[in-house]
């Protein structure tokens, strides 16, 4: 392509061809094919015979009328030549000016695009600009963007005047995911019908999400600067891109947060503050919310002087629905439990299961709930248990039994009837019901703390206050999970059965020391404050501060072997009945056969050998268990 | 604890005041060994002071008992708290130290 002739050329012509004509020539013209380009003078058609040379490189021809003598050819030559020249020389100038002003155009372009997409975070504001721009700058017929995250549905956002099938879309960008540094994919290969060529880049977003740009059906074909400029802008889309899905995850992160903290409150408000206490039982509850509130529940009502409610359950799910249907259901516990006259808490689990049946099947939900129902008078325990685990009873004389769901939870079936089963309790007779926080628990290496954990830990604890037993499991718990955070809530309802009047708690404390002899005297001493306190006679007070004098210096030369590192938890428990002592230390476990173990003779002269013996002496029950790595002894002092 | 060192009839004497527990027992062991060493076979340890008294405090004073024996020598008790008697018999050693209600009659015991 030649570019236009200007008066510039014209001029040169006309005093080339000047030359021409003072020798005698009538006319000169430049053709390009047929057409007369320039000619000197202007508008006279010669059909006389002339000089006429067609340039190989250029095509054109120059044609002198008027001279037909063939030595005057080289002379043509050289003129066609100079001018051919000059004119290419101007089209490639013309063309680098064009490019120039293109590749301005594209800056600004990309400038704009850089102003625009700063104001937005909104992706698919985003994809349209990214789009667009491509569009105009390449001169295609639409574009699309293809973003696959893995486990989620692929997005596909496209701008075209004839959109593309969705498929047809994903199927290109399939084809260059497999072949990432090939951009330019045209009709002749696996392309759909129609499309005719196809220009991808990847759109760099982050690296769990593969996301590519596609261009398709542009005039011509595309080149090389239209990979780099497509990549420059998806550079920049895919840059911002990200910003608005870190800015969306932030703001889905504050409202979760949000909510979390909701519904915190909400269980937090509506769980007892305390606990009503009647004669002949001591009760405890207790719940420590997870981070992500689990929806756990429990409640403790006085029915009459000597009857007791008491409630656990979970609700299934998180966060504010888990709240509110929790909050629900404990209010229709709480009222009906207070205003319904019922025998047995069955009929309590049945009103609840009618009443929020269908709200929680709307939401695919459920709850779990555990309701009993101390009768101190009858001696009794009722309760109906619909899905609620883990539920232990822990008889006075025997080892904890793990009592097993009867009832499916509420909120499944709004037919189903649910059962109540009834114990007879013993003094010293022992209920537990906890959330599956308690079991389901895990350890930075994954393993869960377990039932069979809960059972032995209650098998040593049976002796200590409610408020014990419970504390006891919530350390052990913390202390197996170390640095594994909390997954869901842990709740739990220690009930035990108690001679009325012989339940009152004197003391209940606990104090950790180091395993040196010089340490024993304090808790020995505060052993002996609690006991003067409780108005213990003296002798007893001996004794005991005895027992746990001689039981803390074998620990320390026997468990611990007097390494001063060591460490001895004493806990010190005292009713009107009787006094318990429980240390807890990590040492080495004791080998020991207490059966065995009797007062050395006088005759003798044993140095050593006294202190069990004085334990089993002096103390009417002494337990050893070594559980998880913990050694711990306990003491029962009954008092007469 | 406090520990007196004195002597009664030319007998050594070691008057012990307060808490006689396994945190205390080196010093008492040292006197008896070394009154022992230095020829003092006949030994009173008086207990008017003393309010607990634990195994590992009892298991002391029968190694002196036994070094003192061994030298031809006793080791006499004197003057219990009640709760410290108590331990003496639940013990049964009672029946292996002479036990004496005042420091004079332990030094006439011998």
């Amino acid at each position: 392509m030649f570019p236009t002739i200007t008066d510039k050329h014209r001029e040169m012509f006309k005093s080339l061809a000047s030359g021409w004509i003072l020798i005698g020539a009538s006319c000169v013209q430049l053709f390009e094919g047929e057409n007369v380009l320039i000619g000197c003078p202007n508008s006279i058609v010669n059909t006389e015979a002339a000089l006429s040379v067609t340039s190989l490189t250029s095509g054109l021809t120059l044609c002198v009328y008027g001279i037909t003598d063939a030595n005057w050819t080289p002379a043509v030559e050289s003129m066609l030549d100079v001018f051919s020249n000059m004119l290419t020389a101007d089209a490639d100038l013309d063309n680098l000016t064009a490019a120039l002003v293109e590749t301005q155009d594209r800056l600004v372009a990309l400038y704009e695009l850089t102003q625009a997409t700063r104001r937005t975070l909104d992706m698919p504001k985003l994809l349209d600009l990214l789009i667009k721009q491509s569009k105009h700058l390449m001169n295609v017929d639409g574009g699309f963007v293809v973003l696959k995250e893995k486990g989620k549905k692929t997005i596909i956002h496209q701008i075209s005047e004839e959109p593309l099938h969705p498929a047809h879309a994903e199927a290109a960008a399939t084809l260059y995911l497999r072949e990432p540094n090939r951009h330019i994919f045209k009709e002749s290969e696996t392309l759909p019908v129609n499309l005719k060529n196809v220009m991808m880049v990847t759109l760099p977003v982050r690296d769990e999400i593969s996301a590519a740009v596609g261009l398709f059906n542009k005039t011509g074909n595309f080149t090389t600067p239209d990979i780099k400029l497509a990549k420059a802008i998806a550079g920049h889309i895919g840059a911002q891109l990200e910003n608005a899905m870190l800015h969306k995850e932030a703001v889905e992160r504050t409202r979760l947060e949000t909510e979390m903290d909701i519904a915190r409150q909400v269980q937090t408000a509506i769980l007892p503050q305390t606990i009503p206490q009647i004669k002949g039982v001591d009760v405890y509850a207790t719940s420590i919310p997870a981070f992500e509130v689990g929806g756990d529940f429990f409640d403790v009502i006085n029915r009459s002087d000597d009857s007791l409610i008491f409630a656990l359950g979970d609700v299934t799910g998180k966060g504010m629905p888990a709240a509110l249907l929790m909050s629900m259901t404990h209010t229709i516990i709480k009222s009906a439990s207070r205003n319904m006259p019922f025998d047995y808490p069955h009929q309590v689990l049945d009103r609840l299961n009618h009443d929020m049946a269908a709200d929680f099947t709307n939401v695919g939900m459920f709850t779990t709930v555990m309701l009993g129902l101390v009768d101190c008078s009858a001696r009794k325990l009722h309760f109906s248990n619909a899905g609620q685990s883990p539920i232990y009873h822990i008889p006075a004389q025997s080892e904890p039994v793990l009592l097993e769901a009867q009832d499916i939870p509420v909120g499944i079936l709004d037919s189903v009837q649910y059962s109540t089963q009834s114990l007879d309790l013993a003094y010293g007779d022992i209920f537990v019901a906890a959330s599956d926080g308690f079991p389901e628990s895990r350890n930075p290496g994954g393993e869960m703390y377990g039932y069979e954990r809960i059972k032995n830990l209650f098998s040593v604890s049976r002796k200590l206050p409610a408020k014990q037993i419970a504390e006891a499991l919530l350390t052990d718990v913390n202390a197996f999970c170390g640095t594994h955070p909390q997954d869901d809530d842990r709740t739990i309802v220690v009930i035990k059965f108690e001679k009325p009047d012989e339940n009152k708690i004197m003391f209940n404390e606990s104090l950790t020391i180091h395993a040196e002899y010089k340490a024993l005297r304090e808790p020995c001493e505060r052993l002996r404050i609690l006991l003067k306190r409780s108005g213990v006679p003296e002798e007893t007070i001996s004794l005991c501060e005895l027992a746990l004098q001689e039981l803390l210096a074998n620990l320390v030369d026997h468990a611990y072997e007097g390494n001063p590192n060591g460490q001895i938890t004493v806990r010190m428990a005292g009713s009107r009945e009787q006094i318990a002592i429980q240390t807890e230390d990590t040492g080495i476990p004791a080998n020991v056969n207490l059966e065995e173990i009797h007062m050395p003779a006088p005759e003798e002269l044993a140095e050593g050998g006294y202190g069990i013996a004085i334990i089993r002496t002096l103390i009417d029950e002494v337990q050893y268990k070594s559980l998880q790595g913990k050694n711990i002894w306990t003491l029962v002092k009954r008092i007469n | 604890m406090e520990i007196i060192k004195s002597s009664r009839s030319n007998l050594p004497v070691l008057q012990l005041k307060g808490r006689f527990d396994a945190h205390e027992v080196e010093p008492v062991n040292s006197w008896l060994a070394e009154q022992v060493k230095a020829g003092n076979a006949r030994l009173i340890v008086n207990l008017e002071g003393v309010n607990f008294i634990d195994s590992s405090a009892l298991s002391t004073l029968v190694r002196g008992l036994k070094l003192s024996r061994e030298q031809g020598g006793d080791l006499h008790v004197c003057t219990l708290q009640q709760p410290v008697r108590v331990i003496f018999e639940l013990t049964r050693l009672d029946k292996a130290f002479d036990i004496f209600p005042t420091e004079e009659a332990a030094a006439k015991g011998f």
